[in-house]
């Protein structure tokens, strides 16, 4: 089996890890085609266990000897501040752990351990991907005007260059992010999410820096007020900011049966709770059961589009009680993201719901987070708990 | 259903933890335990299997939970001295394990008990003087009464009597001094320094340090283990605050009889390398689930299934200690020729050589779990000690330090 991913940011090596652990059989080859000149999004980032283990498979990475390697510190959960009035955790689940690390250092890192680790079943073309098309007997890429031919291709080459093929999320939480870089040491253990006026700020801990990232809707907000609050919130009068507008979206067909959309190219939500990469790491597991004969096409699209669902709805989840400012930001986006979960249409979110209560009341059930949004019930209570809602309440 | 788990050291909260958590409705869980007696604390480490219990009992998670049992993740183990080169035995990435003070465990574990599982969990506080198979229930008989139960899960410590357990000769230590030092372990592994009378575990809390010098007392004397223990801290014998532990070596003959599971050390005791003890209380607990539940079909399998577990962790701390350390001396040079006797036509342990060398085909290996590891981790154990049991293989990945 020949198969080929596209791009190389944390989608693409996340797929690259995948495939040559899981997916090849004896005599199978995994090529990386990249473009050089195109440069990675990379802010300092932060993970699900997912992704430990992944590049552990991959790449033989271990947090014990290798966290240097890309900066990484460990991530026991998540600290929600000024999101209530009382500050809150949200652990993973002993003894899971995920890792904070710099997405500028794990395409040479990883390049370096596939090419000892998996010799000549893992291989690169460099160069500026002309086209990807399906045909029905392979997949065929041209890079630099030359055709190559492979069984599979999982293309992780970022934003798509129009959005025809995609529902978007026109009316979302926000839209813009502002980074600020400080050149000190995080020394906390969880990324920080902390509610501000015009929106939330991650703060993810490097070993060496911390990348802070601003986010607000800039329909709502100026980048003047948004950058007036960053200057307040770090005491600095001059931050150097970069700044990172995006929308929100997932693709309508995400398999066709020989490219697999992955990575941004699939997918685009808010950083909120590093739900991108559990939604990689879904994708590359669908797409496992595809190769290994348990599922088809369609049945994989679907299982897609339902995460991409979920995550969806879980930030509406998250976001509609508010935090502790009374803004304008926060009053339109608790409406909107009320609204969203209540319209008629989100029959997902009432299906989640009633799963959830029903693995409550029936733990014996064993209902899968598939079925229960893709958290899990005691999470789900634990969110409920912390922001306050009541969705649960009676049948604790 | 009504279980009993009497004891309430790290085995009977472990126990308490997995009943709480896995038996079905409508069963009560209750702890038996003399608020008189004191538990057996150091400063515990272990595998990630205990933060995962403790998760599934209690909702433990470190960053709520760490200063409650002064605990700190552990990422592997750190051997030094064992070879020229130290080296780590890892846990596998994503997941972690746990360093704590277990003097700390009950009350933490307690509270949440009650917190969690309502009335599922009770606890009845007294001095146990028996437990008794009667055949359609087992009894544990306190000073003023007798309490039936369907289950009974002594973790009652050290055997008063051991004509029913295997006493195992020539193990390599029997004597452990302790010495704390009252500043936070700063460090992320357990560490195993090789030293001239045996090993010295060395465990981080937040709080303070737990060092544990592990000798044999056949072999060294007590004026010689504290003097190389004050060498090793830079001090003198007299400023050293020691605690001592003699102990020896067994397993029990029958583990599990239908009503009542040995577990913790009135099922078995070794040794604190690699934290195994906690990996066989969690196994135990897991074979009598799977007894329950039909998996594990009759008393005999379950009896037989820990007992191999009993052996393959006796064999493995041979296999660790036969290859001697960087130290040359009377204990390693009697240990490397017992030790080595010990795997010397010991059919366990063939089996175990011979099922890893069927793991190995040509560049790949086929990872399944064999004795007390996957093979993946037979593999970085023979590579990073220098042994060479198994085939040519392409190498270790868990300790593989990449130039």
């Amino acid at each position: 089996m020949k198969i080929a991913v596209l791009g190389v940011g944390t989608a693409g090596i996340m797929s690259l890890c995948h495939t040559l652990k899981w997916i090849c059989p004896e005599g199978s080859t995994v090529t990386s085609i990249y473009d050089p000149s195109v440069a990675i999004l990379g802010i300092g980032e932060t993970s699900q266990p997912n992704f430990v283990k992944s590049l552990f498979e991959g790449a033989d990475f271990n947090f014990l000897i290798d966290a240097h390697e890309l900066d990484a510190t460990i991530k026991l959960g998540a600290s929600y501040k000024k999101w209530r009035d009382t500050d809150f955790d949200m652990p993973m689940e002993a003894p899971a752990y995920g890792i904070h690390f710099n997405n500028f250092k794990l395409r040479d890192f990883c390049f370096k351990r596939f090419k000892e680790k998996w010799g000549s079943k893992f291989s690169i073309i460099e160069g500026k991907v002309d086209k990807a098309v399906s045909k029905k007997s392979h997949a065929e890429v041209v890079v630099n005007g030359r055709s190559y031919s492979f069984d599979y291709v999982i293309d992780c080459r970022g934003y798509p260059p129009d959005l025809t093929d995609y529902t978007v999320l026109d009316d979302f939480t926000v839209n813009h992010c502002l980074v600020n870089i400080i050149e000190k040491p995080g020394t906390w253990n969880s990324s920080i999410n902390q509610a501000t006026t015009h929106g939330w700020m991650f703060g993810i801990p490097l070993t060496t820096r911390q990348g802070w990232g601003y986010l607000y809707n800039d329909k709502i907000t100026t980048r003047e007020e948004a950058v007036g609050e960053i200057q307040s919130l770090f005491a600095d009068p001059n931050p150097t900011l970069k700044e990172f507008t995006f929308k929100s979206y997932y693709a309508n067909t995400f398999f066709d049966g020989r490219i697999l959309k992955n990575g941004n190219r699939a997918f685009f939500f808010e950083p909120a709770e590093g739900m991108a990469g559990f939604f990689y790491d879904t994708t590359l597991r669908y797409f496992y059961d595809f190769v290994s004969g348990q599922t088809n096409v369609d049945v994989l699209n679907e299982n897609l589009s339902r995460t991409a669902n979920d995550i969806e709805n879980f930030i509406y989840f998250l976001y509609h009680g508010g935090s502790t400012f009374n803004s304008k930001f926060w009053n339109i986006t608790k409406e909107k993201c009320t609204k969203k979960l209540r319209v008629k249409s989100a029959h997902r979110w009432r299906m989640t719901l009633l799963n959830i209560k029903k693995a409550i009341a029936h733990p014996e059930l064993n209902i899968s987070t598939d079925e229960t949004g893709r958290w899990s019930k005691d999470l789900w209570i634990r969110w409920a708990d912390n922001l306050g809602y009541d969705y649960f309440k009676e049948k604790e | 259903m009504r279980i009993a788990v009497v004891g309430v050291g790290t085995a009977g909260l472990m126990s308490l933890c997995h009943m709480l958590a896995h038996a079905p409705e409508n069963t009560t869980v209750v702890s038996i335990y003399d608020p008189k007696i004191k538990i057996l604390g150091i400063g515990e480490s272990s595998t990630f299997g205990f933060p995962k219990i403790l998760f599934q009992g209690t909702g433990f998670n470190l960053p709520e939970f760490a200063n409650e049992l002064d605990a700190t993740a552990k990422f592997g183990v750190t051997y030094k001295g064992w070879r020229e080169n130290d080296f780590e035995s890892v846990i596998q990435p994503g997941d972690y394990a746990l360093h704590f003070n277990n003097f700390k465990m009950k009350e933490f574990c307690f509270k949440r008990f009650k917190e969690l599982w309502l009335d599922k969990f009770q606890t009845i506080e007294g001095t146990v003087l028996d437990v008794k198979n009667n055949g359609a229930y087992g009894s544990v008989y306190l000073e003023n009464s007798e309490e039936k139960f369907d289950l009974i899960i002594d973790c009652r410590g050290y055997p008063t009597d051991y004509s029913d357990y295997n006493l195992i000769e020539n193990m390599p230590v029997n004597h452990a001094l302790v010495h704390m030092i009252p500043e936070p372990g700063t460090w992320n592994t357990t560490i195993h320094q090789a030293t001239r009378n045996g090993w010295m575990f060395g465990i981080p809390l937040k709080t303070r340090q737990g060092w544990g010098y592990l000798y044999n007392d056949t072999i060294t004397t007590r004026e010689e283990a504290v003097e190389e223990i004050a060498e090793i801290f830079n001090t003198t014998p007299d400023k050293l605050d020691l605690r001592e532990f003699p102990f020896k070596p067994y397993f029990a003959k029958t583990f599990f009889d239908g009503r009542i599971l040995k577990n913790g050390n009135r099922a078995l005791f070794f040794e604190p390398l690699e934290a195994l003890s906690g990996f066989f209380y969690e196994m135990a607990l897991r074979t009598v689930f799977d007894y329950y539940t039909g998996v594990m079909p009759g008393v005999d399998k379950v009896n037989d299934h820990l007992t191999t577990l009993s052996q393959n962790l006796e064999n493995f701390y041979h296999y660790v200690y036969h290859g001697g350390s960087v130290h040359d001396t009377k204990f390693w040079q009697t240990v490397t020729k017992t030790s080595a006797e010990k795997l010397k036509n010991n059919k366990r342990w063939e089996d175990t050589v011979a099922e890893v060398n069927g793991c190995i085909v040509g560049n790949d290996l086929i990872e399944k779990p064999i004795g007390l590891w996957f093979t993946e981790k037979w593999i970085d154990w023979e590579d990073k000690f220098g042994y060479s049991y198994f085939k040519p293989h392409r190498g270790s990945i868990y300790f593989k330090r990449y130039p």
